[in-house]
C-alpha cells in the first residue's frame, strides 16, 4: 500500500473525520491536525501523582469562589430550614401556636 | 489496507472508536458518555437474567425477586448490580448534562446532540420509573398509584387516559405486566437513541473546555482516548462493588422489602433519590395540572438553551458570571432534590417554591441576561474611540 492511498481513500485520518451513513465519499474537514506518538513511547499515566494531585489541587482551587458562594448559601438553607422545621415540632412552637399538650 | 479501515461495517467501528480525531484538551468531565454506554450495557445484561426467574404477576412478583435473592446462584450479585447501576446512571447522566450545561456543549453545531439527549433522559426516567414497579413492594405499588394518577389531571378525558394505562381501576395485575413488557423494551429504543446521539455528535465531533475549534490540536481516540476512558470505567467498577458487596441497600426506601398492600397506605411515598429533584417541582404547585406540567415543562427546558444563550462565547470557562450561575444552578437543583424528601410543610414547602421559580428563571431569564451583559460589555471595550 502506498502511504498516499490512505489520505486519498475514506480512512478517517486528519484530514477525513467522520463516516456519515450511506456516504461514498465524506467531505474533508480542513485544518484539523492530529498529533501521535508512537506506541512504545507513550507512557500510561505519566507523572500521574503531579498531574492528578498537585496539577488537579491548583485546578480546582481556582474555581473555589465560584463554588463558596453558591454551597455555602445553600448550606445556610438546608440549616436554617432544619432548625425552624425542628421548632415547629417543639412543645414551645406548638404553646406560642396556643395549641393545647394534654 | 487493513480491514478495520475498508470492511463496509467494521469501519465504522474504525471510525468511532479508533481513528477518530478526539479534541487534545478534553477533560475528564468528557468521560461520561463511555460510562453512560457502559451502565446501559449492564443493565441491558443483568435485565435479561432477571428476566429469566422474574414472574410478572402481582401475586408471585414480589416472591419471585424474593426466590432471585435467596435461591438463584449469585441471583443476588445480579439483582443488586442492576438496582445499583441504576442509580450510577443517573448520577453519571447528571454530570455529563452538568458538563454540557458548562461548557456550552447545546449550542450550534451541537444542538442536535443535545436535543436527542434530552429525549434520552426523559426515557430513562419513565424507563427507571416502570422497573421500581416490577418487584411489586409496598412502594411499587404507591409510587405507580401517585405517578399514573397525575395523568387524571389532563382536563375531559384525563381519568379515561389513566384507566387505559392501568388496564383496570387500580394498579393491579394487568398494570404490571404491561409495566414489565415496557421495562424490558423501552431500553433497545434507548439503546438505539445513543447511537443516533453519537452518530449526530459525529458529525462535528466533541467541544471542549475552552469553546474554540480544537481541530488544530487533536489526538486518536485509540490508544489515546480508550485509555482514558478505562480509567474511569475501572473506577466506577470499583465503587460499584464496594456498594453492590457492601451497602447494597444504601439508596433504596426500605418499605419496598414489604409486599404490596392496596389496604395500607405508607407514612410517606416518595420516590427514588434520581427523581426526587422534579417530583419537588411537581409538589411545589399546588394546582395539580400545573404541577404536572411543570415537571415535564422542567426537564423539557433543556431544549430552550440554544435559544436563550446568546452569549457570544461557548462555554463557561472564560465567563465568570456564568459560573458563578451554573454553581448556583448546582445548588437549587440539590436543594429540590433534598426538598423532594421532606414532608411538604412550612419551611420546606416555601423553599421548594422558591428553588423551582429559580429553576425556571435560570434558564428564561439569568442566562439570556448574563449573554446580552457580556455581549454589550464586549462592544462597549472594543468600540472604536478614535473617531469620536
Ligand atoms: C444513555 C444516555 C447517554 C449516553 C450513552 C450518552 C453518550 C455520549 C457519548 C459517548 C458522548 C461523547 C463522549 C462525551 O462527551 O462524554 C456524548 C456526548 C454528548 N452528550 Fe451524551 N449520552 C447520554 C445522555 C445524554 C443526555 C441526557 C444529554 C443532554 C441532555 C447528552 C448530551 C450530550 C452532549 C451535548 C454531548 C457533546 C458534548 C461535548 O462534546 O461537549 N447526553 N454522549
Amino acid at each position: 500500500m502506498r502511504p498516499s492511498v490512505a489520505r486519498q481513500s475514506e480512512m478517517p485520518g486528519p484530514k477525513v473525520y467522520s463516516l456519515w451513513w450511506g456516504d461514498r465519499t465524506i467531505p474533508k474537514q480542513k485544518g484539523v491536525v492530529e498529533y501521535t506518538i508512537s506506541a512504545y513511547r507513550a507512557k500510561a499515566a505519566p507523572h500521574m501523582l503531579r498531574n492528578y494531585l498537585f496539577n488537579g489541587y491548583r485546578r480546582l482551587s481556582g474555581e473555589l469562589v465560584f463554588w463558596l458562594i453558591p454551597f455555602g448559601m445553600g448550606y445556610g438553607i438546608y440549616t436554617w430550614a432544619k432548625k425552624t422545621d425542628a421548632y415547629h415540632h417543639s412543645k414551645a412552637a406548638h404553646v406560642a401556636a396556643g395549641v393545647e399538650h394534654d | 489496507m487493513r480491514l478495520l479501515k475498508t470492511h463496509v461495517l467494521l469501519r465504522f467501528l474504525n471510525s468511532y472508536v479508533v481513528d477518530s480525531p478526539q479534541p487534545a484538551n478534553i477533560s475528564y468531565l468528557w468521560n461520561f458518555g463511555s460510562l453512560l454506554a457502559l451502565c446501559l450495557i449492564i443493565q441491558i445484561l443483568t435485565g435479561a437474567f432477571l428476566a429469566m426467574h422474574y414472574s410478572p404477576n402481582v401475586d408471585f412478583a414480589f416472591n419471585s425477586v424474593e426466590h432471585i435473592m435467596r435461591d438463584v446462584n449469585n441471583g443476588w450479585i445480579i439483582r443488586y448490580t442492576h438496582a445499583n447501576v441504576a442509580s450510577f446512571f443517573f448520577i453519571f447522566v447528571y454530570m455529563h448534562v452538568g458538563r454540557g450545561l458548562y461548557y456550552g456543549s447545546y449550542k450550534s453545531p451541537r444542538v442536535l446532540v443535545w436535543s436527542i439527549g434530552v429525549i434520552i433522559l426523559i426515557l430513562m426516567m419513565a424507563i427507571a420509573f416502570l422497573g421500581y414497579v416490577l418487584p411489586y413492594g409496598q412502594m411499587s405499588l404507591w409510587g405507580a398509584t401517585v405517578i399514573t394518577n397525575l395523568l387524571s389531571a389532563i382536563p375531559i378525558f384525563g381519568v379515561d387516559i389513566v384507566e387505559l394505562i392501568w388496564g383496570g381501576f387500580s394498579v393491579s395485575n394487568a398494570t404490571l405486566n404491561r409495566f414489565f413488557s415496557l421495562h424490558y423494551l423501552l431500553p433497545f429504543l434507548l439503546a438505539a437513541l445513543a447511537l443516533a446521539h453519537l452518530i449526530a455528535l459525529h458529525v462535528h465531533g466533541s467541544n471542549n473546555p475552552n469553546g474554540v475549534t480544537s481541530n488544530g490540536d487533536r489526538y486518536a481516540m485509540h490508544p489515546y482516548f480508550i485509555f482514558k476512558d478505562l480509567v474511569t470505567i475501572f473506577a466506577f467498577l470499583l465503587v460499584l462493588s464496594v456498594i453492590v458487596f457492601f451497602y447494597p441497600n444504601l439508596l433504596g426506601h426500605s418499605d419496598n422489602y414489604i409486599p404490596a398492600d392496596p389496604m395500607v397506605t405508607p407514612a410517606s411515598i416518595v420516590p427514588e433519590w434520581y427523581l426526587l429533584p422534579f417530583y419537588a417541582i411537581l409538589r411545589s404547585i399546588p394546582n395539580k395540572l400545573l404541577g404536572v406540567l411543570a415537571m415535564f415543562g422542567s426537564l423539557l427546558i433543556l431544549l430552550i438553551l440554544p435559544l436563550t444563550d446568546l452569549s457570544r462565547i461557548r462555554g463557561n470557562q472564560f465567563r465568570p458570571a456564568m459560573k458563578l450561575a451554573f454553581w448556583f444552578f448546582v445548588v437549587d437543583f440539590i436543594i429540590l432534590l433534598w426538598i423532594g424528601s421532606q414532608h411538604p410543610e412550612s419551611p420546606y414547602l416555601e423553599i421548594g417554591q422558591i428553588a423551582t421559580t429559580f429553576y425556571f428563571a435560570w434558564f428564561l431569564v439569568l442566562v439570556p441576561i448574563i449573554g446580552i451583559a457580556e455581549n454589550t460589555l464586549l462592544d462597549v471595550a472594543t468600540a472604536d474611540k478614535t473617531n469620536k
